[in-house]
Parts: C-alpha cells; sequence; structure tokens
C-alpha cells in the first residue's frame, strides 16, 4: 500500500486521486507531525460499499397505543434514536428528522464523540450513511427499509 | 411499579447530569458527574408522557441508568 508525504501528494493529487478511483487506497502522513495518526485517501464508492454491506439498521416499536399511553415510538437499536407520533407513519417521519439532526450534530462536533470514552463512537459509519443520502427523502427511506407512504 | 416522566422531567434529569442543549438543534449531550459522555433528543413539540417502552431505552442506552427506578430516583433526590 503506497505511502505518502503531504508535500508529495500535493503534488500528485491529480494523478492519486485517478487511481484512487480504481480502488488503490494511498495513505498520507505529515512529516512535520510525526505522532499524527496516517490518514487514507480512498474511493468514497468503496467506502459506501463498506457501509452499506456491513452495517444495517434494525428498529423496534417499544410504545404502541394503550389506555394510558396514545403515541407510538419507535427505536433504532444501532444509534438510539428514535421517533414518536400518533401513528406508525409520524413516528417513522419524527425519526427521520431526528437522525438527521443527530447526525449534524455528531459531525459538527467530532472530538466530542469520537472520544475513545464516548459510548457513541461507534454511531459514526451509522451516521456517515446517513449524510451520504444529503437530505434526499427517498434515499433516506431506503437506508432504513421503511416503505414510502402513498 | 411503574414509573411515569413528562418530556419536562426528561429536560430536568438531563440539566442535572450536566448536559446542555446543542445550539438550537434537539439535541442534549454532556459529560455527567460521573465522566460518562451522553447524548440524548428532547423535542419542544414532544408534551406530555412519554411512553413507557421508550422511557427504558433512553434511561439505560442513552442516560446510562441501571435502571427507569434510578432514573425516577435521581429526579427526586434533591
Amino acid at each position: 500500500m503506497p505511502y505518502l508525504n503531504v508535500t508529495e501528494a500535493k503534488n500528485k493529487l491529480t494523478s492519486i486521486r485517478r487511481e484512487a478511483l480504481t480502488g488503490r487506497e494511498f495513505i498520507l502522513a505529515d512529516a512535520k507531525r510525526k505522532n499524527d495518526p496516517l490518514v487514507s485517501l480512498v474511493s468514497t464508492k468503496l467506502l459506501d460499499e463498506l457501509c452499506e454491506k456491513s452495517l444495517t439498521f434494525s428498529f423496534e416499536w417499544v410504545d404502541k397505543p394503550t389506555d394510558s399511553n396514545k403515541t407510538y415510538s419507535l427505536w433504532n437499536k444501532e444509534t438510539g434514536i428514535y421517533g414518536i407520533g400518533s401513528s406508525e407513519g409520524e413516528a417513522k417521519k419524527d425519526f427521520l428528522n431526528n437522525i438527521q439532526e443527530y447526525a449534524s450534530v455528531y459531525f459538527e462536533d467530532l472530538p466530542y464523540y469520537l472520544s475513545e470514552r464516548n459510548p457513541n463512537r461507534e454511531h459514526y459509519w451509522y451516521l456517515r450513511q446517513v449524510l451520504r443520502c444529503n437530505g434526499d427523502m427517498e434515499k433516506l427511506y431506503n437506508l432504513f427499509g421503511f416503505k414510502p407512504e402513498a | 411499579m411503574g414509573y411515569t416522566f413528562t418530556w419536562d422531567d426528561l429536560e430536568q434529569i438531563c440539566c442535572k447530569l450536566g448536559m446542555k442543549r446543542h445550539g438550537k438543534s434537539s439535541i442534549w449531550k454532556g459529560v455527567g458527574p460521573d465522566g460518562i459522555m451522553r447524548t440524548t433528543t428532547i423535542h419542544a413539540k414532544h408534551k406530555g408522557l412519554i411512553g413507557p417502552g421508550l422511557v427504558s431505552k433512553i434511561a439505560k442506552e442513552q442516560l446510562h441508568f441501571e435502571s427507569v427506578e434510578e432514573m425516577y430516583r435521581f429526579l427526586k433526590c434533591k
């Protein structure tokens, strides 16, 4: 696997990008900051495929209306994000809003969420998938396996 | 015994745990006196009681209490 320092990578960025598109991963190191962790330059498509194949979202209806409770509550097991509503469809929509908001806050404050002692650190790759949908509701419905409402 | 919580109760619990709302979002996060980093979601539009199933998930998985009962005691203790 090719290792490059930052200066070399800057000079060859166009050809590196072209090679990365074919599947080659480049590992970048900063000679001035020897203790910094390494950074990979890798095809976005390959990363997307890795996430799609290895990560799936699963759900549980933790509340359904009863005499004392009027709401549906949908719980996502992987991220601990929920949605509530007076119907299943409304709860799913609430979940979609909540998870997009969580993804946005998460990526705004990566040092907090990626801290080794943060239990939500493992949400990273799930939320990356949410961000890759870029707010497109059709893609989000597909990602979570929800059937679009008629 | 069944414990009930409103969304306002949940907000109070988050404040006691040292959590703060992230900007104008519905996301609350922060590090508690016990050093645990927590995150939860509280919507201003959500009113009234939280469903019992959801309370249990929020208590144990988001706020890291041992049980709903422990969260209830934490809320009631001054």
